[in-house]
């Protein structure tokens, strides 16, 4: 009887460990799938984490250098930069798309997108891109902002080429344009202005003037009356020599009276 | 019992994986945050060794290690800046900072995995450095107001460049001729290789309408030479540009090919 009690159980310990073992197998065989899966999920979020920072680091790189007037060149080359520290990985794309410029100005009742427009003579200014802010535009206190949208895509050999699922991420960066290329503080880059100017009937070549507030033929330097307004120069300081309605903003951030006269909208005054 | 006791090692490895790659996001993104700080004080004219302090008070004080998270800083001090001489970190140009950031697992007596991750930032030098337009920083340059380092002051040169033009008369026309970018010096247009891909890199001289001349400040970076509403080069155009600190006359300043 003790024998038998004894020995009972055990068979009935041997049977249920045979049988467990096995389904604890498969169930240690799951779990371990899980936590591989799951760790390459954090793995890749890790990944993505660190890319998203660079691509945006790098963007503000490129906000620099284009606060400082660079080229496209020399901007999407800031940009490519981040090709070196961006960590690609086998189940994931990553990816950058949807590159683009615009020009925002600070004005009284807020920040303003003054470039691109959605104007037919903007497609001709230099860079002469629809997604890029012309050059003539980028003139010094105005704000130049980068975007980009970063795309990490999962791709699996069983769903082709395209990414089973994706995330975008936009990244956006902005940066006051420090390069001194606004003489006439009227909101156009000096170099540039040629490009309205030239070719337009109402503006003949010999009335452009790149060192003119109000583009009336007579360059700053030789006026008594920059902006025009009541009073002689002599007796304005410092901005408001730029400030027609001396309101204390000058003319190019003013959406008031202002007299500036944009070629690019028909040889009306600013309106922002 | 014993299966238990795996799944509560095993869940263990993982809450510490996890945290493990927490730790080192925070840590890769304080290494970014301060190669960026880096290359701002790199911009502004910091030396070396300012610079290897934002490294170690912004990211070396910061970052986060522990006994099984390997955590640190790994960079060559002679070349974690680049330029690393301080003469070629001149307005305009670009400085790098290169860090690297190692992080890891201790395996105990069995060594360390270690993984290193490349952090660099780049911007371009602000600060006034170059009064001499000749590419190197005026601080540490041995004639730094003498453009050709012929032992006369730019101030006091009649050639600044030493092309045997007078700066008076050293200028020249810049435009699309309907072929290619020309440039005019007085004898006539020639294309220039340095203009082929439309840009230029000197002073422009405006005309203004009492007569005299405007010269503009030094830009920073070559630019595009402007087209107009036809969205292409315009024959029409001219830009007049100061050539004295250019002595192959090519649209493009010395300080771009320094001496």
């Amino acid at each position: 009887m003790f024998r038998t009690r004894r020995s009972l159980p055990r068979r009935g310990i041997e049977t249920r460990s045979l049988s467990e073992s096995g389904q604890a197998l498969i169930e240690l065989y799951f779990a371990i799938i899980l936590f591989f899966f799951v760790s390459i999920a954090l793995f890749e979020i890790a990944v993505v984490y660190h890319n998203v920072n660079t691509v945006n680091n790098a963007l503000k790189q490129g906000a620099w250098v284009a606060s400082m007037g660079g080229t496209d060149e020399d901007i999407a080359a800031a940009i490519s930069d981040a090709d070196t520290q961006v960590i690609h990985s086998s189940f994931f794309d990553h990816y950058v798309t949807n590159f683009a410029i615009t020009v925002w100005t600070m004005t009284p009742t807020g920040e303003v997108q003054i470039a691109p427009q959605a104007i037919t003579h903007d497609g001709g200014l230099s860079p002469g891109r629809p997604d890029r802010a012309a050059y003539v535009y980028r003139a010094q206190g105005n704000n130049i902002r980068l975007g980009v949208d970063y795309t990490a895509g999962f791709v699996s050999p069983f769903f082709g080429a395209e990414p089973v699922f994706k995330i975008d991420v936009p990244l956006v960066a902005s940066q006051a344009i420090i390069a001194e290329n606004d003489d006439d503080r009227d909101g156009l880059v000096d170099l540039y202005e040629p490009e309205l100017f030239i070719g337009m009937a109402d503006w003949p070549d010999t009335q452009w003037m790149p060192i003119d507030h109000m583009d009336s033929g007579v360059s700053d330097k030789a006026s008594a009356n920059i902006d025009g307004d009541t009073y002689a120069d002599a007796v304005e300081q410092g901005f408001a020599l730029y400030d027609y309605d001396n309101d204390g903003w000058i003319d190019r951030n003013d959406p008031n009276d202002n007299l500036l006269k944009h070629p690019v909208i028909g040889g009306q005054k600013i309106t922002l | 019992m014993v299966e238990f006791g795996l799944t509560i090692t095993v869940f263990v490895f993982i809450v510490l994986a996890c945290v493990n790659l927490i730790l080192i996001g925070y840590n890769l993104d304080t290494a970014q945050r301060a190669a960026w700080e880096a290359a701002r004080k790199a911009a502004v004219g910091a030396s070396n060794s300012q610079i290897a302090d934002v490294i170690y008070d912004q990211f070396a004080t910061k970052m986060f290690s522990s006994f099984i998270l390997i955590s640190k800083p790994n960079f060559d001090p002679t070349s974690f800046v680049v330029p690393n001489d301080l003469l070629y970190r001149v307005e305009g140009f670009p400085v790098q900072i290169n860090l690297g950031y190692t992080t890891g697992m201790s395996l105990g007596p069995l060594g360390n995995l270690e993984l290193t991750f490349p952090v660099s930032s780049k911007l371009r030098v602000i600060t006034h450095n170059d009064e001499d337009q000749d590419g190197l920083n005026d601080a540490v340059e041995a004639f730094p107001n003498d453009h050709d380092n012929d032992g006369i002051v730019d101030s006091s040169d009649s050639d600044v460049d030493n092309d045997g033009i007078i700066d008076s008369l050293d200028k020249g026309t810049i435009r699309w001729n309907g072929a290619a970018y020309v440039i005019n010096t007085g004898s006539g247009e020639v294309p220039n290789p340095s203009l082929a891909n439309g840009r230029f890199a000197t002073r422009i001289l405006w005309p203004l309408s009492d007569g005299s001349t405007f010269v503009e400040n030094w830009p920073y970076l070559p630019r595009a030479i402007p087209r107009d509403l036809s969205g292409v080069e315009n024959t029409n155009l001219y830009i007049t540009v100061d050539l004295s600190y250019d002595a192959d006359n090519d649209g493009w300043s010395d300080r771009y090919v320094p001496y």
